[in-house]
């Protein structure tokens, strides 16, 4: 199994741990004001596989073999691409509905913080526009 | 017939040939050798453990033989063979018995890919199995072996086997391993489990296998269902805890305890699901054996079976 850096590994745990720092959504923290691609979509439905337990998913990629262990926010980025292509703007108003509030600017840094570290976990792929 | 229907020459006559055709748990192995040293240690360790006929199909043909060559007199080393291949280094002549044990365990855990295969003892009481998934050092070993001889029964002391086709754990009772201190532990904790004869300097430093139950390896065809998935730690002076974790973060441990969830692909992810769907998950740090067992005890209690 691979592990990449989304993982919320239990302290202690000695086979899949990640020495970076880790968001509140539960992803690691990474460059979040390099140029995003407009449109997102996630990889094929028929590909990803999920189990839930309280507030944290686990997704299995059948493409790449790798299994994820995600927050609720970027499982629910994830869960709206897969329905959809959408841009930032588009992802953040359903996350708002979803939560009943506003899209704000930190929502806007934590969702493009979930884009590109699902990308880079080749979860979800840019499309043109 | 069991194979202490066997006499001592009449063992070793026949695992030099044809060879015996031992099951455990769901296996036959085909077993060939001339070795002293193993022979002694099937004969002590596998007297419970069913015989096949020799014409029967054996899903592993292994052998333990001398090398050809300067090292069968010099040093003399012995060899692990599969499918008439040699499959590891090989290894001092006198550990050839652990050698047997640790092939045997690659035998299954390479290929035995209609379960998912996790590196964990599993014991199980009112027909609910514990999961121990730890890495080595862990004490799961000597956990497991305390816990046998006070009434759980015995599934596997280094593998788990979960049923792909509906989740249920598959017992393959063989003989406990234990090393070093543990060996002293459950030889004063049991004085009278059977042992064989510590071999030492091995890879793992001084190790010797405990004699599994009886009545665990007469019902070797009896699954159980998940009951629990509980990480063990030995700490020296701690006190007994038994902390709930959660099932996302036990499903990412066990996931990094597997032999085959890659090779497995989606049915082991979505095997492994149910099993920690199927499962309460805990830590759990001990040092006194007797206060492990009560709280083993009061799980297997709580669980509100007979």
């Amino acid at each position: 199994m691979e592990c990449r850096g989304d993982c919320r590994v239990p302290e202690g745990h000695p086979g899949l741990g990640c020495d970076s720092e880790v968001s509140d959504a539960g992803l690691l923290v990474i460059d979040s004001q390099s140029k995003l691609p407009g449109f997102w979509r996630a990889i094929a439905d028929s590909a990803l596989h999920f189990r839930a337990w309280g507030n944290e998913i686990i997704v299995y990629n059948g493409l790449s073999g790798d299994t994820h262990l995600l927050g609720l926010t970027a499982a629910q980025v994830l869960s709206t691409l897969q329905t959809n292509a959408l841009d930032i703007h588009s992802i953040m108003d359903k996350l708002a509905a979803r939560w009943q509030t506003g899209p704000d600017e930190h929502m806007h840094q934590e969702v493009a913080d979930i884009l590109a570290q699902l990308s880079d976990l080749s979860l979800i792929v840019p499309v043109e526009s | 017939m069991k194979l202490s229907a066997l006499s001592q020459p009449a063992l070793q006559h026949q695992l030099q040939y044809p060879g015996i055709f031992i099951q455990t748990g769901s296996f036959i192995t085909r077993i060939q050798t001339s070795l002293a040293a193993v022979t002694e240690g099937i004969g002590l360790l596998y007297a419970d453990y069913p015989l096949a006929e020799c014409t029967d199909f054996a899903d592993f043909h292994i052998q333990l033989v001398l090398p050809i060559g300067l090292r069968r007199w010099f040093k003399p080393q012995v060899v692990f063979l599969f499918d008439g291949q040699p499959t590891f280094k090989p290894l001092p002549a006198d550990q050839a018995f652990p050698m047997f044990e640790w092939g045997l365990n690659w035998c299954v855990s390479s290929h035995a890919h209609s379960y998912l295969i996790i590196h964990a003892a599993v014991i199980e009481k009112n027909g609910h199995a514990a999961v121990l998934p730890a890495p080595p050092g862990s004490g799961k070993s000597t956990l497991c072996a305390a816990l046998v001889t006070r009434g759980w029964r015995l599934l596997s002391d280094e593998l788990a086997l979960i049923r792909i086709s509906d989740g249920k754990i598959i017992p393959l009772p063989r003989p406990v391993s234990l090393k070093n201190a543990s060996i002293d532990v459950i030889q004063l904790f049991e004085p009278s489990a059977i042992f064989s004869r510590k071999v030492t300097d091995t890879m793992k430093g001084t190790v010797a296998h405990m004699k599994p139950p009886a009545e665990s390896v007469a019902r070797a065809a009896d699954p159980a269902r998940p009951g629990w998935v509980i990480f063990p730690k030995y700490q020296s002076s701690a006190s007994t805890s038994l902390t709930s974790i959660p099932r996302s973060h036990a499903f990412m441990r066990v996931a990094d305890n597997a032999f085959n969830y890659s090779t497995l692909g989606v049915r082991g992810f979505q095997t492994l699901a149910d099993l920690i769907d199927a499962s309460t998950c805990f830590d759990f740090t001990y040092s006194v054996l007797d206060e492990a067992i009560d709280a083993f005890n009061q799980l297997a209690s709580s669980a509100g079976l007979p």
